[in-house]
């Protein structure tokens, strides 16, 4: 058995806070790298909110947040990764190929640590993200099904070249945070991020065509198909900002289908980015 | 016969090292944090030696390994030599039916044990982990597991079955399991012992009111009913969990605040008890302090408590067809006064005479707190589970020499 007690962020965007909440509330240290100070306040907010939600709901005590919050560290150097001995390193950065690309790089060169590192994204494939690169031994990727600490679910993919250690380190952290992985293809676009995007999609034309408000549309959802959270509601927590980016990028796939709707551009042009705007789809405030 | 005995949790581990021929404990401690960042050891000998040590401990196997350093280490140990370990006992929370005693570990007992692990998910799968590091560590002794539901296999069908449909016992073996059996047979053994009663003739009531509480009826060395059931959040309320209470309730709030399975689960077993209707705390002292200085929902969560203990002693009164005795044991049943006085408040009319004074002055001690006359002897016997564990190694070891 290996030593899995300190986990690395690279950033803290898109569905970063998710993970480091599951990790830090299983006894692990989260070690954040997000050199934005502002970025990092905005994705320990999240965190708290969502905390803060579940002790609402009854899943968690104030004494579980206290402990939890203090097992968070931020870093502003890569090199400082190794100083704090991580035993594995998680991307979570803005959903764009390039800047995927970008990190890989960094990683490679300023923290050049010999660890596993999990890539986080919705809508590239891990053979487009690591090209060439000599990472590919050491890489997976993981698709954290939005409000991850609730359904404690992640998609997994890793290369043909991923090696077994790294495989297997990857599935001892997920079943020592207590997450169900379902394997498959490496592919641009897993299972939820997909699904998730056409039915918001979906929704943003039946509310334009039949005018019926998002919070009935979710209701129908919930109650109709039995979903815990409706698709507009799960897209306000994983942030407008986000999906946009996750649309856009599926959009490479194939432009006729995956396209921004008007009323995703509306409501990001007047700032509305979901629950951490206060508006999204749905009223927060 | 120098026993280790070991509590494996899911990031703990309790250990202590018994002499069977005197009864002894000569060392105890705990390994906690296991996995996570800044794991702590904390041992304490006999002779009040005190030793911590923070370490990066990232299993249940590293943590035996350090633990049989702990014991053999030359300023802070008890043994010379890790050899001097005859048996390693372990108690394991599960051993649904197939367990009605403590037995050696093979390789069946080990499949077995895994198996109760879908109906006990938080307890099991750790307590195996802390019996593959023990084999592993000390593979030429023999290791015996004590289960903490055996005690109360002894149950009658109509104390175990629920009134739901019978097909979910036969799917899935839903059913009252009980727990703390190890208590519980300990102190009903000991009260027959102090009583010089014969116990297979012999009716007790045991509290084990503790952080956990459970009530049993035990009639001639057997369990005949028990509070706790199919999980370990029935019965009687406890520090933070909720006891009994009418099941539509929780449905009902899931359907309401839109909770899952797991907030639900949280909110029976983190938010509710004492903790939940007082809103202090979980702590019985803290509960009676804040109820001094008038805090009225304090009050309140004393009062329930007493007063579903006491009902349980009245059912199980019945049960038993007059029990013999009483006893209260663990934290709270040994050493809270006020909580044994209003449970048996009132109870004159079945026999039950409490001491005033006696009962007043026995805090953490064994003792008879029921007048000479009294017709239902009531006890304070302190438990002591890990005797229990090593002494049952004992037997087990012995059974096989004989066979």
């Amino acid at each position: 058995m290996v030593k899995i007690t300190k986990i690395g962020f690279y950033g803290i965007r898109n569905l970063g806070p998710g993970l480091v909440q599951t990790v830090i509330n299983k006894g692990l240290s989260a070690v954040i790298y997000e050199k934005d100070y502002d970025v990092y306040q905005s994705g320990l907010n999240i965190i708290e909110r969502n905390i803060d939600s579940e002790i609402e709901h009854w899943g968690l005590t104030l004494k579980d947040k206290k402990v939890m919050l203090s097992r968070i560290e931020h870093i502003e150097n890569l090199s400082d990764f190794s100083k704090h001995d991580i035993d594995i390193l998680v991307e979570s950065v803005e959903e764009r190929l390039q800047r995927k690309r970008e990190v890989r790089e960094k990683i490679k060169n300023e923290v050049n640590m010999n660890i596993p590192i999990i890539f986080t994204s919705q809508t590239n494939s891990l053979k487009d993200i690591l090209e060439e690169s000599d990472l590919k031994s050491k890489s997976v990727n993981v698709h954290p099904v939005p409000s991850v600490p609730i359904y404690r679910l992640v998609e997994f993919f890793k290369n043909d070249e991923t090696s077994d250690t790294t495989y297997e380190i990857v599935k001892e952290l997920f079943s020592k945070i207590d997450l169900k992985i379902v394997e498959m293809k490496d592919g641009a676009g897993l299972v939820g991020p997909r699904v998730l995007i056409s039915t918001i999609l979906e929704a943003c034309d039946v509310m334009k065509e039949t005018g019926i408000s998002p919070e009935k549309f979710d209701f129908v959802m919930k109650k109709g198909l039995k979903m815990y959270k409706g698709p507009l509601a799960i897209a306000d927590e994983i942030g407008l900002d986000n999906i946009k980016m996750w649309i856009e990028e599926l959009s490479k796939i194939d432009s006729s289908v995956y396209k921004v709707p008007e009323i995703l551009k509306n409501l990001l042009d007047k700032g509305y980015t979901g629950i951490k705007a206060k508006q999204g789809f749905l009223n927060y405030r | 016969m120098k026993v280790l005995v070991l509590n494996s949790g899911s990031s703990s581990l309790k250990y202590q090292i018994i002499d069977t021929s005197t009864g002894d404990s000569l060392l105890r401690g705990l390994v906690d944090r296991i996995g996570m960042t800044k794991s702590v050891i904390k041992q304490k000998r006999f002779d009040g030696d005190v030793y911590e040590l923070e370490d990066e401990i990232i299993s249940h196997s590293v943590a035996i390994e350090n633990v049989l350093k702990l014991i053999v280490d030359k300023q802070h140990g008890v043994l010379m030599s890790i050899n001097e370990i005859d048996a390693v006992g372990h108690r394991v929370v599960h051993g649904g039916e197939k367990f009605s005693r403590s037995v050696l570990i093979n390789d069946k007992v080990i499949k077995a044990i895994e198996e109760f692990s879908d109906i006990a998910p938080l307890h099991n799968p750790f307590n195996l982990r802390g019996i593959n590091a023990a084999k592993k560590a000390l593979p030429d002794v023999p290791q015996v597991a004590v289960f903490d539901t055996a005690f109360h296999q002894s149950l009658p069908e109509m104390a175990y079955i629920y009134p739901i449909p019978y097909v979910f016992y036969e799917k899935y073996k839903i059913r009252r399991y009980g727990f703390h059996g190890t208590s519980h047979y300990y102190v009903s053994k000991k009260c027959s012992e102090i009583l010089e009663k014969n116990v297979n003739n012999f009716s007790v009531i045991t509290c084990h009111l503790g952080n956990g509480c459970s009530v049993s009826a035990v009639k001639n060395g057997s369990s005949v009913d028990t509070s706790l059931g199919f999980s370990t959040i029935a019965g009687v309320m406890m520090g933070t969990r909720c006891g009994d209470f009418d099941p539509a309730v929780i449905l009902n709030i899931m359907e309401r605040e839109e909770l899952t399975i797991e907030q639900a689960t949280s909110l029976l077993t983190k938010h509710s008890g004492l903790l939940g209707v007082s809103g202090v705390s979980s702590d019985m002292r803290e509960i009676k302090n804040a109820a001094k200085n008038g805090n009225k929902r304090a009050e309140l969560a004393f009062q329930m408590f007493c007063y579903i203990v006491k009902k349980f002693i009245g059912a199980y009164s019945v049960v038993l067809e007059g029990p013999d005795a009483i006893v209260f044991t663990a934290g709270i049943g040994e050493n809270d006064p006020d909580v044994r006085e209003l449970s048996l408040k009132g109870l004159e009319f079945m026999g039950v005479k409490i001491d005033v004074e006696k009962n007043r002055s026995c805090i953490g001690k064994e003792m008879i707190i029921s007048t000479d006359d009294s017709k239902i002897k009531v006890l304070v016997i302190p438990t002591n589970e890990e005797l229990v564990i090593a002494e049952d190694v004992v037997k087990v070891l012995e059974e096989m020499e004989d066979e």
